[in-house]
Order: structure tokens, then sequence, then C-alpha cells
């Protein structure tokens, strides 16, 4: 155990000295620290995905978190005119009010039938978000919101703490007691239960970390791009990247996430976008047929796997 | 009472052209046990094909529905042919490929047409029944016609030829089916061809009756899988009464509500049927 | 119920239950005592399974109270009921596949009682522990060894380890016997004999009759969801009933 500590700090260490050094490289260039920004932002997301991921189902519908954050937190902010950082909780709280809802009625749902139904329920959320105009403004968007970052630097380093704070949350759902009790679960519901454990629990417990952290991940997205409307956060890109980022990374390392969102999303932001500006995010659903096809465990164990076949 | 009939003709129009959504996928998944998420994707392709051979090419619907159908075919069989040769294959598997299939049509759709919604004008002409008080649109009529059309082909195919009972077969039980000599594979593509055919219908309709754009697949995607689930494994009749069912329950939401909340009402309905399911076969397990 | 019995282990009583709406138990009444070995017998079919699945939660049951040590048990979950100390093996195994044998042990010491989970965790003691229960069911030469490539034998007494590691007091055996040498047999009737000298209370379920009845102190026989016959093992191998129910006459 005090050998996870070590590498988890190690981790942490990392994560903090790459940061330092591409702030200090790129310095100048603010549409680079912005999307390395975005990426820490939806590794975040990732991270968070795959804590839901790891008690064993596959979530389509992460969106629906991601963009109550958002709106959560941008009308908070509108209609009690605050504009301090606590609004950035009370859009988590709101993605974990949703995910209460999502408890209660998908508790039961397994496998093929759990994944249709967050589908779903993506869906649903966007739909009454477009509509309810009176409340959210529906398509006509939401603008001048709150700014609570003062530059490219601040916003950097806050997203830099978040994907700290979610690579420590994902490393003990791998890693401590609660990730052994987790993996039980994804294994063997009853043997799970016949030991001791308490599956429905257990699975409540990281869906709702699951959804407050993409909540926060989107309050802290919209008062970056200071506008928002519903296509921009429920959509189903928004669900795809965390899943794409955990199976490209690998979901069962404590890194995976992380290094499946700089892969892809840089890729995607600095190599692609310029030069198929409507269709680049067609890159990530190449990416989820490419890696459930070939890599279902991520590129890490794909790479390792590849001496072994050499030699025969 | 004039309003009822009106009611019940947008019903039955609406739940028909449900029925045609969902055949193509419930055949599918009948046939391979393959969710296909993109399914919708394909029936906006079709769309944009007919879209595209009738807005700028000026071609008529009945010509267009061949070119439709034939691409469909053969979009849906390389979807499908893809998933089949997983080397795990799984519903929640196939659930996540197609949905990066989805995404990835999605964005084609943004390259090639833009975000723009889109729709075939068409100069509806409207028939009047009982004494024209009631109206019902030439668009709905090729709706109630074609589903109607396709369900009756499919059910003289099932029941009256031989191919269509080894078909049925399959449906019911593979491995009986393979040891009966019925060739599975041959099957499969049978079920893409049938299910490719009546994406290809769909399309070009959904072109007239809804608007076109990247995202407007998801929709039809529900639909689909709401009856196709409600209905269970290739029983078609009640994929009939589920589907009018359907067109009722939203066509009376947005006569009250309004057209926008539709989808809401499809995807909760989903959700409904999904958890109803489980129940019945949990019980009183754990 | 007040005063309760203090040599009681498990007491049932009018037990019903439902699958997919069909009745599977009946009217099932019987008490077990503590250090006793019943096994249940039965043909295939009868509800033996079935009465495992009600007695360790897995299925709630219709009409009925259950009783584990004088305490009424009938609506806690799974988990509550491994805490108290029930702990069960599963007729087709189901190890953790893609943990090994001692990993599947570790789990169930550490989570099978509620308390201090996080202590026990990281100590290096509770491996040792674990180590122990895979020698005490001879598997400890394949301690690193994923689950799902340990043999069905392996597989099955990796099960008993698992269900011992959780500190039980009453212990229920589904079909451990079933597919076993006659060598294998006999050590699996060795180890039953030590788990009583340790205070255990085993239910056995077992489908061949030569087996059980060796090392039982009582049976009771079911068919058809009902209890048929009960008590002292000649008594009941001899019950017509029971003779009718495995002959078919």
């Amino acid at each position: 155990m005090k050998q996870e500590v070590a590498k988890a700090t190690l981790g942490v260490v990392l994560i903090i000295g790459l940061s330092l050094l591409f702030m200090w490289k790129f310095q100048g260039r603010e549409d680079v620290i912005s999307v390395i920004a975005m990426a820490f932002l939806f590794a975040s997301v990732a991270f968070a995905w795959n804590i839901h991921a790891l008690s064993g189902v596959v979530s389509l519908g992460h969106a629906a978190f991601f963009g109550l954050g958002a709106y959560g937190s941008a009308l908070f902010a509108y209609y009690f005119k605050v504009g301090s950082w606590i609004i950035l909780l009370v859009g988590g709280t709101i993605a974990l009010g949703c995910a209460v809802v999502w408890h209660l009625f998908f508790e039961q749902l397994r496998g093929g039938a759990y994944t249709l139904a967050t589908f779903a329920a993506a869906e649903i959320v966007r739909v009454v978000v477009d509509n309810w105009d009176s409340l959210t403004m529906g398509s006509s968007g939401l603008t001048n919101i709150v700014v609570l970052f003062s530059g490219t630097s601040e916003f950097y380093l806050v997203t830099m703490v978040l994907v700290i704070i979610a690579f420590l949350i994902h490393w003990a759902a791998l890693k401590t007691c609660w990730g052994l009790q987790l993996r039980t679960v994804r294994e063997d519901e009853l043997a799970a239960y016949a030991i001791g454990v308490n599956p429905p629990r257990v699975r409540m417990v990281s869906l709702f970390v699951s959804a407050f952290i993409t909540g926060l991940c989107g309050a802290i997205f919209v008062h970056r791009v200071t506008y928002l409307e519903p296509s921009m956060v429920f959509n189903l890109h928004i669900s795809a990247m965390p899943l794409v980022f955990s199976f490209l990374g690998g979901r069962f390392t404590t890194m995976g996430p992380l290094i499946g969102a700089f892969l892809l999303y840089s890729v995607d932001q600095i190599l692609l976008s310029p030069f198929l500006p409507s269709t680049h995010q067609a890159v990530y659903g190449f990416a989820i047929v490419i890696t459930v096809s070939f890599m279902p465990n991520g590129i890490c164990a794909w790479l390792a796997r590849i001496p072994q076949n050499a030699s025969g | 009472m004039e309003q009822f009939v009106q009611l019940f003709i947008q019903s039955f129009s609406l739940g028909s052209f449900y029925i045609l959504l969902a055949l193509g996928f419930a055949l599918v998944f009948s046939v391979t046990h393959i969710l296909n998420l993109a399914h919708g994707e394909l029936i906006i392709l079709a769309g944009y094909v007919a879209y595209v051979l009738e807005q700028k090419l000026s071609m008529g619907l009945w010509e267009t529905l061949p070119i439709a159908i034939a691409i469909s075919v053969v979009s849906l069989m390389v979807v499908v042919s893809f998933v089949l040769h997983q080397r795990r294959l799984s519903e929640l598997h196939s659930l996540i490929i197609t949905f990066g299939i989805a995404l990835i049509l999605q964005n084609c759709y943004l390259g090639a047409f833009s975000a723009n919604y889109r729709i075939i004008f068409h100069k509806s002409r409207y028939f009047s029944l009982l004494g024209g008080h009631v109206f019902i649109s030439s668009v709905q009529l090729y709706l109630i016609t074609l589903s109607l059309g396709a369900i009756g082909g499919l059910y003289i195919l099932f029941r009256k030829t031989f191919i269509g009972k080894a078909l049925r077969a399959t449906i019911q039980d593979r491995f009986a089916a393979q040891m009966a000599g019925i060739p599975i594979p041959r099957m499969q593509l049978l079920g893409m061809v049938l299910g490719g055919i009546a994406i290809g219908i769909a399309g070009p309709l959904y072109a007239r009756v809804s608007y076109l754009h990247p995202a407007a697949g998801i929709e039809p995607t529900i639909e689909a899988i709401i009856l196709t689930l409600f209905a269970g494994m290739g029983r078609i009749r009640i994929l009939l009464a589920g589907g009018w069912l359907l067109g009722v329950a939203e066509t009376t939401t947005a006569y009250f509500l309004g057209s926008q909340w539709r989808e809401f009402v499809s995807a909760m309905v989903l959700v409904v049927i999904l958890i109803f399911r489980e129940a019945r076969s949990r019980e009183n397990s754990v | 119920m007040a005063g309760s019995n203090s040599t009681e282990c498990l007491r049932l009583d009018g037990i019903d239950a439902l699958r997919k709406g069909r009745v599977v138990l009946s009217d099932v009444s019987f008490t077990v005592c503590n250090k006793e070995i019943v096994s249940i017998i039965g043909p295939n079919g009868a509800g033996k399974s079935t009465l495992f699945d009600v007695i360790t939660g897995f299925l709630k049951p219709s009409a009925g109270r259950m009783y584990f040590q004088g305490r009424d048990i009938t609506t806690l979950t799974p988990d509550r009921r491994c805490h108290l100390g029930i702990a069960r093996t599963f007729q087709i195994a189901r190890p953790f596949s893609g943990m090994t044998a001692v990993e599947n042990v570790i789990a169930a010491l550490i989570f099978g009682k509620p308390s201090t989970k996080v202590n026990k965790f990281g100590d290096p003691w509770v491996r040792d522990r674990a180590m122990e229960h895979l020698k005490m069911v001879g598997i400890h030469h394949k301690a690193n060894t994923p689950a799902c490539l340990l043999t069905l034998s392996e597989q099955r007494r990796l099960e008993v380890a698992r269900a011992l590691a959780t500190d039980p007091s009453l212990l229920l055996l589904d079909e451990f016997a079933a597919g076993l040498s006659p060598q294998a047999i006999d050590e699996a009737l060795a180890l039953i004999e030590s788990l009583r000298s340790r205070g255990l209370t085993l239910l056995i379920i077992d489908h061949f009759l030569n087996v059980t009845v060796r090392v039982s102190d009582r049976l009771v026989a079911v068919d058809k969801g009902r209890v048929v016959a009960e008590g002292a093992v000649k008594k009941v191998l001899e019950h017509p009933a029971v003779v009718s129910a495995y002959l078919g006459i």
C-alpha cells in the first residue's frame, strides 16, 4: 500500500512538473496554453467517468452531468447575483441531484440496458433544458456569464488543480480499500454480496462522486467560455470524450484517462481542427471504434503485448 | 368530433412512421443481436440523399426511393458486418461501437451539409374527409401506405415464403436453426438487406416531415429502440400495436404541450420500458 | 420471541418462495442447532439451492420468517447476513475471475466483517491469514494464479476458503461433492469434520446421498419445494416419501 501511495505522489509531482514546464515553454502562446487547460478539464471528466465505470457499467450519458453543472452554475449566478467561486459547487450539486434521480430509476439495470438508459437520460435532460425557456433561455443561449478566471494563466492553474484532485480520487477508486470494493462489484455482484459487500451502495457512491466532479467540470467550463447554449454541453461528443479517453489511455490504470485525454484532445484541437474545421470531431468516433475493437484494454496494454507477439 | 378524427389520423400516420423507423432496427437486432445506435444516423443519411436528389436534381419521391434504398442497404451492411467481425461481441460492445460510428457519421454530415436545418419542401396535397372538416396530407398518406406496405411485404415474406420461415427460425433460436441446416451468415445478410430497405424508405419520408440536421439521428434511434424493446424479438404484431400507441402518446402530448416535448416523451417512454423489463425479470431476486 | 434458544443456530418458519410466479418453496420450516451438520437432500429441482438463496438473502420469501441465532433476518440483505456470520458457496463456483486466488480470499477477509475495513486493507497480516485459508483447502500452491485459470475443483475449494475467510458461524455448502473423485471426496469430508470441531455449524446440499450421510447429524429431505422428512439419517433415508421422491414411484 505504501508503494501505491508513493506512486500516487509521484504522479502528482509529475503532473505539476509537466504543467509548469508547458507553462514556461509556451508562455506567450495563449492558444496552446488554453488547449492544454481544456485537456486538463476534459481529463478530469474522464477520471470522473471512469470512477463510475469502475463499478462495472458504461455510461453514455455523462453529458447530462456536465451540462447540468454548466447550466446550474450559470443560472444560479444569474438569478441570485452571486459572483464568487461557490457557484462552481452549486453546479456540482445540481449534477449530483440528477445522479440521485438516475440512481432511483436505473439502480436495477445492468449491462446494455443501463447504458441505453443513460443514453436516453442525457437526451431527456437536453430536451428539458432546451425547452424550458423561461428558466434556461433555451436555444437562444445565455450570454454575459460571470467571468471567474481573470486570464488564461489563472484558468490553466485552476484546471491543473482540478485534474490533480480528480487524479487522486480516481487513484483511490483503483488502489485503496474502496478500489477493492469496486473491483469485487465489477467482477461478480452476487459473489460480492456473499462476502459482505453491498453492490448497490457501492455503485451509488461511485455514481455520485462521478456526477459531482463532472458537474464541477461543466461549471468551470461555462465560466471560462462565458456563453452557453444547450448544444454546446448536451451533445454526444461530451458524452463520448470521457469514454474514449478512458478506454484509449487504459481504464484500469491510474494515469490512463489523463493520457488518453492529452493524446486525443491535443491531436484533435491542434492538428485536426485547423484543417477540418467542421468534421474534426469525427476523430472521437474513430477513436472509440478503433480502441474498443482492437485495444479494449487501452494503449498501454496494447503496446505491452507487442514484444510477446514478436517473439511468437 | 372532427378534432378527434384529426388527432386520430395524425396519431396513425405518426405511429406508422415510427413503425417504419423501428422495423430496420428490429430486424437487425433480431437476427444479429446488435443494438445499432447509429440507426438514426443511417436514416438521416437516406434523408440527406433524398434531399440532394429532390431539391438539387428535382427528382420525385418515387425516383429517389430506389436510390435511397440502395445506399441504405449498402451502408447498413458495412456497419453491421464491421460489428459482427469483432472478437468480443456483446450487446454492450455493439452499443459502444455503433455509438462511435454514429459520432463519425454526425461529423461527416456536419462537414458535408453544415449545421443548417434542411427539409424537403413539397406542396402537400390535402384530401378532405368527413365533409371537409378533416384533412389528410399526401405525406401522411405516403407514410401510412408505405409503412403498411412494408409491413405487409414482411408478413408475406415471413409467413408464405420458405426463406422467410428460415429467417423466423433464426430469430427464434439461432442454435436450433443452425442444427436444422440454415446458413446463419446468409440469414444475417438477409436481415441486413431487409433492414436497409426499411431505412431507405424511412429516410426520404423523414426528410419531408422533419428537419434534417447532423444531430437529428438521435431521435429516430430512440424511437426505434423503444418499439423494438417493447415488442420483443421478432414480434411484428406487437411492434405494430406499440408503434400506434406511441403515435397516440406523442400526438396527444404535442397537442397539449407543444411539439418540442415530443422527444422528451419518447426518451421517457424508453426509460420506463427498460425499467419495466428489468423489474419483470428480476422479481424477488436481489 | 423472548428467551431464544441458545443452541439454536438457524430457524425457518413457514417459508414460501416464488420465482417468476411459480411456487418454488412451500411452507418450509426446520431448525438447525449450533455445531450441527445438517444435509439437505432431494431430487433435481426440489428447491435445495433456492432454499440456500432464501437463507442467504438472494431471494426474498413471499411468506414466513427466518431467525439466525435468535435474530429475525428475514428482510436483511445478503451482505448484512454475511456480517452476522452466514457464509455460502455457490453451486457453480463464482470466484472473482480476474483476481488471484489469494486476492479472492483477502477481499473476503476485509469485507466479511463490517469493522476496520480500511485498517485491514494495508495490513500485511491479512495476506498471511489468506494464505492460511488457502492452505486449509489445499490450494496454497496456486495462490498467485488468476482464479479464472484454476481447475473446477480448485475453484470450488477457493469458494470454501473465501467463505471461511468471512469468519462465519454458519456455513452453507452447495453441491460440494459433485464431480469430485472418491479421494477428493474423502479429503472434503475430513475438512468438514475439522470445520465442525472449530465450532462451525454446517448446512450442506448434496445430490449424492452416499456422500453426505457419512458426515451428517441430521437430514432434511425436500421434494417439489416442501419438506417431506426430517430427522436422523437412517430414519429419513427409509421414509417412504423420500424413497419415492428419489425413485420416482
